[in-house]
């Protein structure tokens, strides 16, 4: 079980925090994720890939937790977007952040989608079965979201940096 | 460029970004609060009957059962008591160990059914 939660932990804390967006937040909502999915391992059919297995339930989990914070006004939304342009990132840990800010700039729901095909390479229809959403809602929330996206970084870096990216 | 080349160049460079990126990193010691929430769940959701109590159970049950199927045959040679196989017999000694073995039985389903959180 632990060598379960130890190869997932950061996978389901990326997803839990792309929708999120609060450190706090997401690592209760991965730890209840992680809950559920041990609890229910035995409805797992082994059919499709474990880890969608998990990102479905992760995904969902902090879905509804961004519900019930928006219906209890617990919390303003964290993102900040009007930020100044950042300099040339170095570390991983400054490119997330880069990314992040750009991604605060689009709903939630849409930045983790994003994350799915970006960053987990996840497919259309691994996407449905993650979210729940038909198909062609998720290539809508793809495209907006990719229009969007490029918009906020071209906001948040500087003029040389966004050149440099994009032209390549 | 067209529209697709343009669209294949974005989705070539976005994914770089990310992949560059990588992933959020996990908050130190959340592999232990999940073990330690998930544990605490197995307490309790633990069968109140452990395997030795449905052992003794159906040894009780099926005695009560011989002992109610032969009371139809008692003897003066009987060695259970005429009174003791009727309260044996009775339809409340019937019903009260049908809803004993009903609830010892929901309380073993609802134990394996989460199963999965036992540790190991």
């Amino acid at each position: 079980m632990r060598q379960l939660v130890d190869r997932y932990q950061h996978l389901v804390y990326t997803v839990t925090m792309r929708v999120l967006r609060d450190p706090m937040d997401a690592e209760e909502s991965a730890q209840d994720s992680f809950i559920k999915a041990l609890d229910k391992l035995h409805t797992f059919d082994g059919r499709g890939r474990f880890s969608t297995w998990l990102f479905s339930i992760a995904h969902r989990t902090a879905i509804s937790k961004l519900r019930s914070r928006k219906r209890t006004g617990s919390l303003d939304e964290l993102a900040d977007t009007s930020a100044e342009p950042m300099e040339s990132p170095t570390t991983p840990d400054e490119r997330r952040e880069q990314l992040d800010r750009a991604l605060a700039a689009l709903p939630p729901e849409d930045a983790s989608i994003l994350s799915l095909f970006y960053l987990e390479e996840r497919s259309v229809a691994e996407i449905v079965t993650i979210t729940g959403l038909t198909a062609s809602n998720v290539k809508v929330k793809l495209h907006r979201g990719r229009h969007k996206l490029l918009t906020a970084l071209k906001d948040h870096l500087n003029d040389e940096l966004w050149t440099m990216w994009h032209d390549n | 460029m067209d529209d697709v080349a343009r669209q294949l160049k974005e989705d070539r460079q976005l994914s770089a970004l990310f992949q560059e990126a990588g992933h959020h990193q996990a908050p130190v010691g959340l592999a232990d609060a999940v073990l330690a929430k998930a544990q605490l769940g197995v307490r309790q959701e633990a069968p109140l009957l452990p395997r030795i109590g449905w052992w003794t159970g159906g040894s009780v049950v099926a005695l009560l059962l011989l002992a109610w199927l032969s009371q139809g045959q008692v003897s003066p040679t009987s060695l259970v008591p005429a009174p003791v196989l009727e309260f044996l017999g009775s339809p409340w000694t019937t019903a009260a160990l049908a809803v004993a073995v009903l609830l010892g039985a929901l309380d073993l389903f609802l134990a394996r059914r989460s199963g999965a959180v036992l540790p190991g």
